[in-house]
């Protein structure tokens, strides 16, 4: 058996896929494109496939990383590739498949990029204020179902604001085991801090990085 | 609304996949291309509706032909509805997301009577008059068929055409009658339908008229304008010929059956007289177990799917179980899939189906004797043993199972306390016999899980004349059993008695029951199968506000000269058969299975089936 890394595109009727649910759309898609995956050996076999980052529901993501394996070891990777990319439904598009190169616990970044429709009053000056505020105070819930405030204004590695027909915005925010901050939280705040908010925006997220930037590949 | 703000609706809400649609196997075409177009809704949510076999096959046989785009309407859940509501979103279909008033059909499947309300809800989120009558335009048609079909009355106020029986000839049919008429330049609503009454199959309750006598009771039926007097339900003849699908829509997000599920043959050669599906799908037609092989390789093939059940009404009464099952295992095993093998009986439970089934995936063992004491179980005509009952049991403690699973019913006819005493005492001798049992699992309990629900007499079961208990004997008889059960080994757990009483109401109801939906529904009723919306006190307000009491339909023992509100509508067994089937359950007789003994119900008229195997 080989480890290997499927990259791929989320988007369409798939942003309403939660997490859980792509790992059966994912298993079944493996098993559509007859490529030879290794199964679990247990009393319940089931392909073994692992998601590097899962990713919230409504998000669209044009780095999408699982792992899963070939057996033989042997098969061909490119024909591997093909043969899922031949199924994939719409809202899935297969960018590559390789053997892996980071550990997934490697993650430590995550980018985003949040479009904002053109009914909202986002804009780019109180936008620009907003993420240079000192201290970006919001409450987040814990694991054990308690309220924990937190400060995001430390948490934002770095982001760009673009103009143009529709506001955009970049961010880098911590992702993976350590510390993972959800871009929701930090628009959510700053359209509730506007007036009359209206509008809605949409999020893809762009891309995986280690601590040091390198693109997790 | 463009899509974008949809979208963005969707993503307010629970579950949004329910209703972003674009999943594999969905099919798209170009509405100007197209002449018909379908909306197939099952009134119930995503998940449940998209658990549905026959909703499947008539959606892709539909989508088969050129000229007709099917698509799938769910009912919106709660949360979402409020929604659509606010935001002023007319009910749309899943592929097209267009509002399915634009369509030229739209199709309710109708499963259970709990989903009558959302019947009514979808079509007012439609913006579609809820009275036929108030719908002047030839489209859209609002037509109707499955199994609560043979008692359609409740629905005629609302429905255009139903169809009776299997849908698979039938629609088409319509469909057809439907473009020839508009080919022609035809545009007149109650033209149309007349024309529709002469297809077989085909009910269109306003040409029938019903009057009443003075006790409430039927006095007759007239058809009009040519109608039928009696309409005939549809059936797919030959099995092996009958259209299935080669693929199936699968689900992005986690529906109630999650697997690819094969037909392996209609009807039931039992005749347990409390069940409608018994006898409304009579004669018991089998596929081939070539066809079924191949048909279930293409489909798992083709959807990915790692799981596949076999569907009937009692999979272990396949005349040829055991080779199929070796056949499919083949290819199963080498392509990972597990067989699931549901509604399994408990006389025919053979060591050798047992070690075919440990091949497969070991799941929980489920029996049905269905009540406690041989007399009841005969009067039922469940044909079961407490021997059967004992030795199946023991078959699989011996093969490694520790919990089974038993379903009951209360209130069935000639029910005494004692038949309540025997369940309680029936899971005990199981509980009892597993420690008995060699080569039981070591070290390890047992548990039996008693699930009683109660009884609910329908249409066309030779029950069809039995008063159902009332709530308060649903709650005694409840009680008692509970009093009886005295381990911790045997789990017991109910159906809602409230669902049950409103079921029975509505089960048997005639056209004036339909005042009582539309009244429950503008109070707001909907989702009663579901109990986070059930509201027992509002049905029965509006029971009261349409001048009607359930009681006159649930509870009422009828006599057997009685005109029935669906005595027009032939479904195969006649009644003279289920008069005499009802007398032979009041003396606890017990009549033969249909491959053990015809007992002339009537479905041989239809040439095929059981009746013509050889014995």
């Amino acid at each position: 058996m080989k480890n290997v890394r499927l990259f791929f595109k989320k988007s369409g009727p798939l942003r309403f896929v939660s997490h859980l649910d792509m790992n059966r759309v994912m298993t079944r898609l493996l098993r559509l494109s007859k490529v030879p995956i290794w199964y679990t050996e247990g009393f319940n076999r089931h392909p073994y496939i692992t998601f590097a980052l899962p990713l919230s529901l409504g998000f669209s993501s044009e780095y999408e990383v699982m792992d899963f394996r070939l057996e033989p070891d042997d098969f061909d990777i490119k024909k591997a590739k093909k043969m899922i990319s031949e199924v994939c439904p719409q809202g899935i598009e297969v960018i590559a498949l390789k053997e892996p190169v980071f550990k997934c616990g490697k993650i430590a970044f995550a980018d985003f990029e949040i479009t904002f429709s053109k009914d909202s009053l986002a804009d780019k000056n109180s936008l620009n204020a907003f993420l240079n505020l000192p201290e970006i105070i919001v409450s987040k819930k814990t694991k054990k179902g308690g309220l924990k405030e937190i400060d995001l204004a430390e948490k934002i590695k770095s982001f760009e604001i673009v103009e143009g027909d529709e506001l955009k915005l970049k961010l880098r925010l911590p992702a993976g085991g350590e510390d993972n901050v959800n871009p929701k939280i930090l628009i959510d705040k700053y359209l509730s801090d506007l007036e009359n908010s209206s509008g809605f925006y949409n999020i893809v997220r762009t891309g995986l990085f280690l601590a040091d930037g390198t693109k997790f590949e | 609304m463009d899509n974008k703000q949809l979208e963005q609706l969707f993503l307010t809400v629970q579950k949004p996949g329910r209703y972003s649609g674009g999943e594999m196997g969905s099919i798209i075409k170009d509405k100007t291309k197209v002449d018909v177009r379908f909306a197939f809704c099952f009134p119930d949510t995503y998940e449940i509706g998209m658990s549905h076999l026959g909703m499947k096959i008539l959606y892709s046989l539909f989508n088969e032909r050129e000229d007709v785009w099917c698509e799938r309407v769910f009912a919106p859940w709660l949360d979402f509805e409020e929604v659509m509501r606010k935001e002023n979103i007319p009910l749309f279909a899943l592929e097209s997301r267009d509002p399915i008033s634009e369509f030229d059909f739209i199709g309710f499947t109708l499963q259970y009577e709990l989903s009558y309300t959302n019947i009514l809800n979808m079509l007012d989120l439609a913006k579609i008059p809820l009275r036929a009558a108030d719908r002047k335009e030839l489209s859209p048609l609002v037509v109707a068929g499955g199994p609560c079909a043979c008692n359609p009355e409740p629905l005629a106020d609302f429905v255009d055409i139903f169809f009776l029986g299997e849908g698979e000839e039938v629609d088409l049919e319509v469909i057809d009658l439907y473009k020839e008429y508009k080919a022609k330049g035809g545009n007149d609503k109650n033209e149309f339908l007349k024309l529709a009454a002469q297809i077989e199959g085909v009910y269109v309750p306003s040409l029938y008229e019903v009057q009443y006598d003075e006790e409430g009771k039927i006095f007759s039926y007239t058809a009009k304008d040519g109608a039928p007097e009696i309409v005939h339900k549809r059936i797919m003849k030959d099995m092996d010929k009958s259209y299935y699908p080669k693929n199936f829509v699968v689900p992005f997000t986690e529906i109630v059956h999650d697997r690819a599920v094969m037909e392996i043959f209609r009807g039931c050669i039992r005749g347990c007289r409390f069940c409608q599906a018994g006898f409304i799908y009579r004669p018991v037609r089998e596929k081939s177990a070539d066809v079924i092989n191949s048909q279930a390789k293409a489909l798992c093939d083709s959807t990915g799917y790692d799981e596949m059940s076999l569907s009937s009404l009692s999979t272990s009464d396949y005349t040829k179980i055991e080779p199929l099952l070796s056949d499919m295992i083949e290819w199963t095993e080498a392509d990972k899939i597990s067989l699931s093998l549901p509604s399994l009986r408990i006389d025919n439970f053979s060591p050798e189906l047992l070690e075919k089934m440990k091949m497969i995936r070991k799941s929980g063992l489920t029996f049905a004797p269905e009540a406690g004491t041989q007399r009841l179980r005969d009067v039922i005509n469940k044909n079961i043993t407490e021997k059967d009952i004992m030795k199946s049991c023991a078959v699989a403690f011996a093969g490694g199972y520790t919990a089974v699973k038993l379903y009951f019913m209360i209130g069935l006819p000639t029910e005494t306390d004692e038949d309540i005493v025997g369940i309680a005492k029936l899971g005990q001798k199981i509980v009892d016999l597993y420690y008995n049992v060699d080569g039981r699992p070591k070290g390890k309990g047992v548990n039996v899980s008693i699930s009683v629900s109660t009884f609910v007499p329908k249409p066309f079961t030779p029950f069809e004349f039995c008063a159902q208990i009332s709530k308060e004997e649903m709650r005694r008889r409840q009680q008692l059993l509970r009093d009886s059960i005295t381990t911790k080994k045997i789990s017991l757990s109910w159906h809602d008695s409230d669902t049950s009483s409103l079921e029975g109401a509505l089960a048997r109801g005639d056209r004036r029951t339909g005042k009582v939906i539309e009244t429950a529904f503008n109070m707001g009723a909907k989702m009663d199968g579901w109990g986070e919306a059930f509201n027992y006190e509002l049905w029965l307000e509006a029971f009261e506000k349409s001048g009607l009491s359930p009681e006159f339909y649930a509870n009422r023992e009828r006599s057997t000269d009685e005109i029935n509100p669906w005595d027009h509508l032939d479904y195969g067994v006649s009644k003279e058969f289920l008069v005499r089937e009802y007398s032979q359950a009041l003396c606890a007789a017990t009549t033969p299975n249909c491959r053990e003994k015809c007992a002339n119900c009537g479905a041989n008229k239809y040439g095929r089936g059981v009746c013509f195997e050889k014995r």
